[in-house]
């Protein structure tokens, strides 16, 4: 998957290069915009259909509500301490 | 919040709901997802051409770059050594690795150094149990979730720092969501950002484990 992200975003580069017109830049953010929603309606689409690789016998150990918050834990303190570490690095600006 | 943010949300929401009502092949899903991706990053690298090539200060482009990697790098260590002690605290059962304060801090940065690349961080750590391997695989993908659902809902001035939430993801899946939210510059940052975290998990990952 990587090489064809590489190659994918490597041809649109060097298309951007070779064609310097404003117009073919609108277009490409025209067709980012319709494509964005279909990418986050198959994200959803299959983190809904995942079915979880969890054994019973790991289950009967724990409640529901305890693996969740293990799985909340770690998941919400890495990615809001990441940021934050960014906000004091890099201060609060945008482009 | 901003319409589109909303918009975004509700086509998230729409989706897991055809994927949990509907019954559909997760790896069709995953195909078609990974073709999507191509084409949405060929739309990105045209989009960013002209920032390539106009970047004038690559010195201090390298250097945001670099506080923008050490950042998600240390934030996702710290998180991890919080998490693994506050499951301590919460009294998990001890077969589960998560009574031992050393063992449990070891256990949550292996599942917080992943940085959002589920793939692999549930691969690895199933080699030490299927639960770690669950644990590596569903936050990995919630903190993927969450840049999803949250970065188009940061404010403008948090933008730039906001690309460390999406961690190793910010190269491929959170790409366009950052691209659309944050503008060209953000978005050669976060590919910039991304790839150098994908490159570093597959090294640091069996180190920790």
């Amino acid at each position: 998957m990587s090489v064809g992200i590489y190659l994918s975003i490597a041809a649109g580069l060097a298309l951007g290069w070779l064609i310097k017109e404003r117009r073919l830049r609108k277009y490409s953010e025209a067709c980012l915009s319709v494509l964005i929603y279909s990418l986050v309606f198959l994200v959803g689409a299959s983190s809904g259909s995942i079915e979880l690789p969890l054994t019973s016998s790991t289950y009967s150990a724990l409640t529901t509500t305890k693996i969740a918050f293990l799985v909340g834990t770690l998941a919400t303190l890495p990615t809001f301490l990441s940021m934050l570490l960014a906000v004091v690095l890099l201060g609060m600006r945008h482009e | 919040m901003s319409k589109q943010a909303i918009t975004l949300i509700l086509t998230f929401s729409l989706g897991f709901a055809v994927g949990k009502c509907w019954n559909v092949e997760i790896s069709t899903l995953r195909l078609w997802l990974e073709y999507l991706l191509y084409l949405l990053m060929f739309f990105i690298g045209i989009s960013i051409s002209d920032e390539i090539f106009k970047l004038r200060n690559v010195s201090e482009f390298l250097s945001e770059l670099l506080r923008l990697t050490t950042s998600t790098l240390l934030g996702s260590v710290l998180g991890g050594v919080l998490a693994g002690a506050i499951a301590v605290l919460s009294g998990y059962p001890a077969e589960l690795g998560f009574s031992d304060p050393a063992l449990a801090m070891r256990y949550g940065v292996a599942v917080s150094i992943g940085m959002g690349w589920y793939t692999i961080t549930g691969a690895v750590l199933s080699m030490r149990g299927a639960f770690l391997g669950f644990l590596g695989f569903t936050s990995n993908l919630s903190r993927e979730l969450i840049t999803y659902l949250l970065y188009p809902l940061l404010p403008e001035k948090l933008r730039v720092s906001g690309i460390s939430m999406g961690g190793a993801t910010t190269m491929d899946t959170t790409l366009p969501v950052i691209h659309k939210f944050g503008g060209p510059k953000a978005s050669l940052l976060s590919f910039a950002h991304g790839l150098i975290l994908t490159l570093l998990v597959p090294i640091i990952l069996p180190v920790i484990v």
